[in-house]
């Protein structure tokens, strides 16, 4: 079964999604692979990921085969490669925020890291931003957050060590 | 003619709401799946349903199926499980998000075992980032 492939439209997908987050954050993007994956291929990444943590494989196996359902795109480092769910992840948002997890380096807890993106991929897509009740909150805090700063403060703050957080 | 008594009865057991609550959200389930989401004895679920469909508020469908009946009262009653669960699951995620709360991977799977198809309907792309930031190193 063939778990991973590259289609026309997703050249012209990762095109434009790079052309946006490397015009917005004003760097050249690293040499990355995008492909698209069936359900089942992050299944077996994410329970090698848990597997890795410490869980049992037939934990990690059940935890996976849960939360995939959920996941759009997943960036592995390693392998610098962000793998985009068949119908649910070949999106712009979906692949914008996968690239600039390629290029953050600001840390200190996964949730900061989390929000830190899904601003500054709201700040790039703006009304194609599909939002929930949830990333309206983090939008909204972060906009509180930085007020009347400049933009360019959070994209800074994305591209350099430290907690995503400090501004 | 709804015997109030009977309803009172029914609705004063604890188990009677999860079930409820799980075919608000699930639409149709089979006894089995309401063991796998609630950990309740199949005789206690067999119980409860029997009553349940008794007072009107559980209907049973083809292939061992349940679902709620179709009268106003129970589509009121399901949209208040719903909008209930909703706000449960909004505050917690919400308390991960604002860092008061640890995110964790075993207790997101639990959630999303019970509430997939809130979760999908309210909940999409804050629940990539939270299955996500649960695999970054």
């Amino acid at each position: 079964m063939i778990e991973y492939w590259y289609t026309d439209e997703l050249h012209k997908l990762f095109n434009k999604a790079r052309n946006l987050v490397e015009n917005f954050l004003k760097i050249k993007l690293p040499e990355v692979k995008v492909y698209i994956s069936i359900e089942e291929y992050l299944v077996e990444i994410l329970t090698d990921i848990y597997v890795k943590k410490g869980y049992t494989k037939k934990k990690a196996q059940k935890m996976a085969v849960k939360q995939a359902k959920f996941i759009r795109g997943l960036y592995i480092r390693k392998k610098k490669t962000i793998f985009l769910k068949e119908d649910v992840g070949e999106n712009l948002q979906t692949l914008v925020h996968e690239l600039l997890h390629v290029v953050q380096k600001c840390d200190k807890s996964p949730i900061r890291k989390e929000k830190i993106v899904i601003f500054l991929t709201y700040l790039i897509l703006k009304d194609r931003f599909e939002h929930d009740y949830l990333t309206r909150k983090i939008v909204e805090e972060w906009q509180r957050k930085i007020s009347n700063k400049s933009a360019e403060i959070v994209k800074r703050r994305l591209l350099q060590e430290g907690d995503c957080n400090n501004i | 003619m709804i015997k109030l008594k009977a309803v009172h009865e029914i609705l004063g057991i604890p188990s009677t709401h999860r079930i409820l609550e799980l075919l608000a959200i699930w639409g149709e389930l089979t006894v089995d799946e309401i063991i796998g989401k609630t950990k309740l004895s199949r005789n206690q679920i067999y119980n409860v349903l029997k009553m349940l469909i008794e007072n009107g508020f559980v209907e049973k469908v083809n292939r061992g199926k349940y679902k709620l009946a179709g009268n106003p009262r129970t589509k009121y009653l399901a949209m208040f499980y719903r909008e209930n669960i909703v706000m449960q699951i909004g505050s917690y995620f919400q308390s991960i998000i604002e860092g008061r709360e640890k995110a964790d991977p075993e207790k997101l799977t639990e959630i999303i075992e019970k509430y997939e198809p809130i979760l999908k309907e309210h909940f999409k792309w804050i629940m990539h980032s939270l299955v996500e930031m649960n695999l970054i190193d």
